[in-house]
């Protein structure tokens, strides 16, 4: 009995297994196994559905994504409608340029036309002498001038400008200021034909009757108008050509012209007829260097024959006038410098007299926020006994120092305080106010 | 899960890492024009409307976009250099010296711009370089484009 138990215990290492334990475990090791091939066998089988199910979410995100972008496309639609279509409040309408209205245009322009009004009016005491006797203080109109531009082709245009204004005698007056028409051929090559204001540098090219244009209160003394009394021929009828070049190094801009120059007298422009048959030539070039952003500095020539005026003993024959002159200008970010210098030579032709009158000013200027305060020196040194201008014409050394206010985008107050060195005033200080504004 | 997690360790890990710029503004122009790019001395020129032909003589389309947008506060610092109102009373300066005859048109979206620009052969406008699309060409910049680090016209604050 030992013996049969004995045999039926298997030798396994050192242990000792019966034969039914080892064909229990035989038969659980055969389940597990069917077990874990079967278990295999559905991973295998979920993996193989996988690819299909990935497809499917991708298919359904697909269609999400496109039905969001239609959503979006559609929300942008709308908005920009609601842009197009949203009424401009009035502080929006403040905000916006005379360009921000509408397509290529601005509140002012009807098909290609242009139009905007400058005025100004003002308040001075003191600096001003009328008859031999110095002014009172006083409120006055300053100039209502309409600015025309209009488009008649793609390379011609007429640009005028009309000025409305009373005189010192308090009689109104009208006068077309400019009255040109252009042709623009490219950058470099451009025509202007008509009245315009000659170009000297840049403070005549520059600012015109629109006083709301310009930092200050004046003009400098060598750009005053002729009704005021200029020394310089401010506007010519005649033809120009212009333009502007692009170099590597520097920029180039220039004008030359042919004119009817000088009358009589030298506040006439000669408008409907030119007194003698020599025309005035004039020409400007300008450089800005690329290395200085902002910088551009020039040299300019004027020359004409004067015709003789009869009703003045000493003008019985022609003068012959060369105007020079040199600017330099500075303008970049909120900084401004201008500055000009000219000399004015006449030639008395049959007294065989030569005189010499210069002039200059210095200007600078910084903006901050809507403030810009501002200083210029402002000296006019004309020639003793130059039958031409007579002695209308004095020497004046003016120091102005003020402060522009942009307390609207379309309107400035400026206020100047001026230290005058003329004779004939009888005290050197002056205040000067002027509301100036576009519309 | 753990390709989850490091999904999101990856993304913490650029999004901690990547340089955060501002909007880099696209100078574009129609697909015809034969321009592939300008000095910033020339974006200055046209935007200014000083140089108003293209080299080949057709006269130049000059699209903004309206005040306030970002586009146009990265065109006012960078190539202006003034506000918007200091750019009006340019522009309207310009009208009246008789130097221009047209104010540029002003659009108040970049798909706007692009609108314009696809439709003028000789139009130029900028827009957010992130709009950009094959409607229209992208100008080099003095030699780059946007994105690249040297490009000139892209605000350093993304709210500029």
């Amino acid at each position: 009995m030992c013996k049969a138990v004995h045999r039926r215990i298997l030798r396994f290492g050192y242990f000792r297994l019966s034969p039914s334990f080892v064909a229990g475990v035989s038969a659980l090791m055969v389940l597990l196994f069917l077990s874990g091939a079967s278990s295999a066998a559905d991973e295998r089988e979920g993996l193989k559905e996988e690819p299909n199910k990935l497809n499917q979410e991708n298919t359904e995100l697909r269609k999400q994504l496109e039905s969001q972008m239609r959503t979006i496309e559609d929300l942008t639609q709308r908005l920009e409608s609601l842009e197009q279509k949203s009424p401009v409040t009035p502080s929006q309408s403040e905000e916006a340029s005379a360009m921000e209205s509408g397509k290529n245009s601005s509140p002012f322009t009807i098909l290609n036309h242009h139009f905007q009004w400058f005025g100004d009016v003002d308040f001075r005491d003191g600096g001003k002498v009328s008859n031999g006797n110095n002014s009172p203080n006083t409120f006055y109109l300053g100039q209502l001038g309409l600015m025309i531009h209009s488009r008649l082709t793609e390379n011609v245009s007429v640009m005028s400008e009309i000025v409305f204004q009373y005189k010192d005698d308090e009689s109104a007056s009208t006068t077309i200021e400019r009255l040109q028409l252009q042709y623009q051929v490219n950058d470099l090559v451009n025509f202007r034909l008509g009245r315009t204001h000659t170009p000297f540098g840049y403070w005549n090219e520059t600012f015109h009757h629109g006083t709301w244009y310009q930092t200050t209160v004046l003009r400098p003394e060598l750009f005053r108008f002729h009704d005021g009394g200029s020394v310089l021929p401010i506007h010519s009828v005649g033809l120009e050509m212009y333009g502007f070049q692009p170099l590597n190094v520097l920029d180039i801009h220039y004008n030359l012209g042919v004119a009817n120059g000088r009358g009589k007298k030298y506040t006439d422009t000669q408008d409907s007829q030119d007194l003698n048959d020599n025309k005035a030539v004039y020409g400007v070039f300008s450089l800005a260097p690329v290395a200085v952003p902002g910088l551009r500095f020039g040299a300019n020539v004027y020359e004409d024959t004067i015709p003789p005026d009869p009703s003045t003993a000493a003008r019985n024959g022609n003068i012959n006038e060369l105007i020079t002159g040199v600017h330099l200008i500075y303008i970049r970010d909120n900084l401004e410098i201008l500055s000009e210098a000219m000399w004015i030579r006449h030639d008395d032709t049959v007294s065989s007299q030569r005189f010499k009158t210069w002039g200059m000013y210095l200007q600078a200027g910084y903006q901050i926020g809507a403030l810009k305060p501002y200083y210029r020196f402002d000296r006019l040194d004309a020639a003793e006994g130059d039958p031409f201008y007579g002695p209308q014409v004095v020497n004046v050394t003016r120091n102005a120092l003020g402060l522009r206010w942009d307390f609207i985008n379309k309107a400035a107050l400026k206020f100047e305080f001026h230290y005058i060195d003329q004779n004939n005033l009888n005290s050197p200080y002056a205040f000067y106010t002027q509301a100036a504004f576009t519309f | 899960m753990r390709r989850s997690i490091a999904i999101l360790f990856c993304f913490l890990a650029i999004a901690g890492n990547a340089p955060v710029h501002g909007m880099d503004i696209a100078i574009v122009v129609n697909k015809d024009n034969p321009v592939d790019g300008l000095t910033m001395r020339e974006v200055e020129a046209i935007f200014e409307l000083r140089q108003q032909f293209w080299k080949g003589g057709e006269r130049i389309y000059v699209i903004l976009q309206q005040a306030h947008r970002a586009e146009k506060n990265v065109m006012l610092k960078k190539v202006y250099r003034k506000t918007d109102e200091g750019l009006n009373k340019y522009l309207l300066q310009r009208m009246f010296t008789g130097e221009i005859s047209d104010f540029p048109q002003i659009e108040s979206s970049n798909e706007k711009v692009k609108q314009e620009v696809r439709r003028r052969p000789n139009a130029i406008g900028f827009i957010d370089a992130a709009t950009v699309d094959d409607s229209v060409k992208v100008l080099r910049i003095d030699r780059s484009l946007p994105g690249s680090e040297k490009y000139q016209l892209k605000s350093g604050d993304p709210s500029s």
